[in-house]
């Protein structure tokens, strides 16, 4: 059988998509490896950490090959990490050319989550998070309103900011300073019932439960990284949110 | 506190799941699976305080019955369980004990400060707990059950 170098590279950017998507690092390096198995390699030796994947594929042959990926960006979507299992499942069952998983790769990618659905799912979760932490029907529709330019403001920063910890600090110092202007115009307003309805949209949850499942499976160093980010994340959003009540004095 | 009290609060952390799934572009079909999640994890909240637990053992229980249910879901559809797993568990996530650590921070009221903090970390680590101690049961059991250390990936 004929290898071709160019599948390893294929499995690297399925792992690296799966990561970016906000999947396990245990689920991206279980990926790569079964793709690769399924391929017909002998062994794969692979290291993920939250922002950088290595692998090395050895064919029955004696040949290694060695491809690095870096990781950036990207966002959470459990449905492209669903598709990019099928994608892998399939694989695995029945491999097939180096075209045909470019192909099918490239139409995970270009699927993108509805503007629709991410902004009536913050709108809801700004409503309903605002009531659940004891907020009045009033202070919920305040906090649904004030979801839909948070949202808007965390899609667009995000390509100007350098790190996720300022971009997270830059969307909770707009939110905030939206919900201190809200509290001024509507006193019935409860103004920290709002900021707790807004901090949920924006609080590292995925990063938080991933790092500890990470940890537990062994990957400590990602989980750790991971962990120590969502901290941070969750510091500055917090510190974001309070500026603007401290400044203004509400 | 009341059934109305109760009522909401169920109904907020269940819709709020429901919430979360849709940002985080769950399928649509698997969105109810994720709202009875939500909805078993703060139930079970709800009874753990209900018996005079303190913060942590409910979130404790709470996350660990989360993790159980979303590894379940995962098993019975052949999907990823961090997707349940993630949105059962986000009505335990402290925003509000973040918030007031920082606002009481800020007006220099160490005493509240220190409060809050230990509040908000009392969840934090009882919902990693939950974590570990679900992901190990699950771990035995796919052992025992597939008798496959690998296969542990849907």
């Amino acid at each position: 059988m004929a290898y071709d170098k160019k599948m390893l590279g294929m499995f690297v950017d399925v792992g690296r998509e799966m990561l970016q998507s906000g999947a396990e690092i245990g689920r991206a390096d279980t990926t790569i490896k079964l793709m690769g198995l399924a391929y017909g390699a002998a062994r794969m030796d692979i290291l993920a950490i939250t922002d950088y994947l290595v692998v090395t594929m050895s064919l029955p042959d004696g040949v290694e090959y060695t491809i690095t990926r870096r990781i950036e960006g990207g966002s959470t979507d459990f449905s492209r990490i669903e598709a990019l299992n099928e994608l892998s499942r399939s694989f695995c069952n029945k491999p097939f050319s180096e075209q045909e998983l470019r192909e099918r790769l490239d139409g995970i990618r270009n699927n993108h989550i509805g503007n629709l659905k991410k902004y009536a799912g913050t709108m809801m979760v700004g409503f309903m998070f605002s009531a659940f932490f004891g907020g009045s029907l009033l202070d919920a529709i305040v906090c649904c309103a004030l979801a839909f330019p948070a949202c808007f403001l965390g899609g667009n920063l995000s390509r100007l900011c350098s790190s996720n910890i300022f971009y997270n600090f830059l969307c909770a110092l707009f939110s905030g300073i939206m919900a201190c202007i809200a509290a001024m115009i509507i006193p019935a307003v409860h103004l920290d019932k709002l900021m707790i309805g807004l901090i949920m949209i924006f609080i590292p949850g995925r990063a938080l439960t991933n790092s500890i499942k990470d940890i537990f499976l062994g990957d400590t160093l990602s989980g750790m990284m991971r962990m120590t980010e969502a901290l941070f994340c969750g510091a500055a959003i917090a510190f974001g949110f309070i500026i603007p009540v401290y400044v203004t004095g509400i | 506190m009341s059934y109305f009290q109760l009522f909401i609060s169920i109904f907020t952390s269940v819709m709020g799941t429901v919430g979360f799934a849709m940002v985080w572009n769950m399928e649509n079909k698997y969105i109810p699976h994720a709202a009875l999640n939500g909805f078993l994890t703060w139930a079970m909240y709800l009874i753990c305080e209900a018996y005079g637990c303190g913060n942590f053992t409910a979130t404790l229980a709470a996350s660990l019955v989360g993790v159980l249910v979303a590894e379940f879901m995962a098993r019975a559809t052949r999907k990823n369980a961090a997707q349940f797993r993630i949105s059962g568990l986000v009505c335990l996530i402290p925003g509000s004990g973040l918030y007031h650590t920082m606002d009481a921070l800020i007006r220099s009221d160490s005493a509240m400060v220190h409060s809050y903090a230990m509040s908000t970390s009392y969840t934090v680590f009882g919902i990693a707990g939950g974590i570990c101690l679900g992901s190990a049961l699950m771990y035995m059991f796919k052992v025992i059950v597939d008798g496959n250390k690998n296969n542990f990936a849907y």
